[in-house]
């Protein structure tokens, strides 16, 4: 989605370059010819601009230079949408204000990574469907190209049992999903993991002094045994119940990168990975994860 | 206790936080890291297990500033007292996994998983420590030199931050209502670190 999404604007830049020089040639003006960066071809500037990717002031001064670098720098600056829910420094980036400006200059499907966090000050921090109203969930649906998706207490048993309907654009995209003190029984939150049926990574964080033991509830069958291939992140979690239901539902796990700290049965979770796992993250000396 | 990593014959990788090694030292137990760390290697079979990394975070640099969300570097850099400490911590680190890979041989790798801003200032720590520990002749053919290596953290907060205070070019009409001062670090931000 994302190649043909870059071909797309590719196409239009090109046509929009070619229509500057035709303009140019037809009036003759000497002065105004194309720079010699706009005749770089697109594969170098992208090596050009991927040794910046996390230097923001670079970025934004390439894309001043010209259309054909904007495009390629774009997808790099609007790559990472991040919404506080509670109080920011400013209002401007709490939810749901970032969306509504995305939105309304037509950037929110260059979002690859959606991070939904929690400010630093008190507030209502719970993500529960009350966020979503009728505006604001047009905006969330035009979220359609999102690859990893960070969302801080979200309240899933708020949104069951329709919650398939309000994250139905992440469904085909989503590649990593990190949880962080999610509010729901176990079986919702593995009915939540099910949906995304090409998830590969896989973060679920509870802070270490609450060690919130997810609550048995009514069964939810997932819709999807999701790969999960690629990396396991846990912090705080009693995941003896949890690894057996994943093994049950998902028919395994398969998880190539393992960082699991403070979590109950760590090395029932570690050898489940036995025939895949390639990086192990080891605590040695810290709490129930350690040896 | 139960480790046994011979079953994983795909394992590359061990990552061990520099934190827990540092955690060990401070409770008066500076063996417990290298005693544990050899138990895990020795039952490790893989035939493709070849690096140990060493994942150093913004709090293992002393000075680095962090009361807000993301920390910086030291201002008034580390006084000279720290920067001994410093060392000799990390010439401790150095030894406890010098004494580790005796009993199985790695590549020692050092990470700063650290946010962008500390991100120089943290590879230049680790690198001294490595031409230090090098001079004093820690390493040799078997031991080898670390690789130092940099993970990035961006402050996405201060991503969306910078888009909005400048004025890239945009083809797409300007929000309302939003400053368009051309400042890449608004004044926020800056008082956040002043």
């Amino acid at each position: 989605m994302t190649e043909s999404l870059v071909k797309r604007v590719r196409h239009q830049s090109l046509a929009a370059i070619r229509g500057i020089r035709s303009r140019v040639y037809r009036w003759k003006i000497s002065a105004t010819r194309p720079s010699s960066t706009t005749r770089l071809p697109f594969e170098i500037v992208e090596i050009i601009i991927a040794h910046l990717i996390y230097d923001t002031p670079s970025l934004l001064a390439c894309s001043l230079t010209c259309s054909t670098w904007y495009i390629v720098v774009v997808l790099h600056l609007h790559r990472t949408l991040t919404v506080r829910t509670t109080q920011w420094s400013n209002k401007r980036f709490m939810w749901p204000y970032p969306l509504r400006h995305m939105h309304r200059l037509g950037l929110l499907p260059l979002v690859q990574n959606l991070q939904v966090r929690q400010g630093y000050l008190q507030g209502n921090r719970w993500f529960t469907p009350k966020r979503l109203d009728c505006r604001t969930l047009c905006h969330f649906f035009a979220l359609t190209n999102v690859q990893e998706l960070e969302i801080d207490h979200l309240c899933i048993h708020r949104f069951m049992p329709r919650i398939r309907r309000h994250f139905k654009n992440f469904l085909p995209t989503l590649r990593s999903l990190n949880l962080r003190e999610p509010q729901g029984s176990r079986p919702e939150i593995l009915y939540f993991i099910g949906l995304f049926q090409h998830l590969e990574d896989l973060k679920l964080r509870y802070w270490p002094h609450k060690h919130l033991l997810p609550m048995d509830g009514p069964t939810f069958t997932p819709l999807f045994a999701p790969p999960l291939r690629g990396g396991l992140t846990m912090t705080s979690v009693s995941g003896v119940d949890l690894l057996k239901e994943m093994i049950r539902l998902f028919g395994g796990i398969r998880f190539r990168y393992m960082d699991l700290f403070n979590v109950g049965g760590v090395w029932l979770w570690i050898d489940a990975c036995a025939e895949t796992l390639e990086t192990l993250r080891l605590y040695p000396t810290s709490g129930r994860a350690s040896l | 206790m139960r480790v046994d990593l011979s079953r994983h014959k795909s394992l590359r990788t061990l990552e061990v936080p520099a934190s827990c090694v540092n955690g060990a030292f401070r409770y008066e137990s500076p063996d417990i890291a290298s005693r544990l760390l050899k138990h895990v290697l020795l039952t490790i079979t893989s035939p493709a297990f070849f690096e140990v990394v060493v994942i150093y975070r913004d709090y293992d640099f002393r000075g680095v500033e962090s009361p807000h969300h993301p920390s910086c570097p030291p201002v008034r850099g580390t006084s000279q007292a720290d920067r001994a400490k410093e060392s000799i911590w990390h010439h401790t680190q150095f030894g406890v996994f010098r004494e580790v890979h005796k009993v199985r041989g790695f590549r020692l790798v050092l990470c700063a998983d650290v946010w962008n801003r500390v991100a120089d200032y943290s590879v230049g720590v680790l690198e001294e420590a490595v031409a230090a520990e090098k001079a004093d002749g820690g390493f040799d053919k078997r031991f080898l030199e670390p690789l130092v290596i940099y993970s990035p953290r961006l402050c996405h907060t201060d991503l969306n931050q910078d888009l909005y205070a400048s004025s890239p070019p945009s083809p797409f009409p300007w929000p309302e209502g939003l400053p368009r001062n051309g400042n890449p670090w608004p004044a926020c931000i800056v008082a956040l670190f002043r």
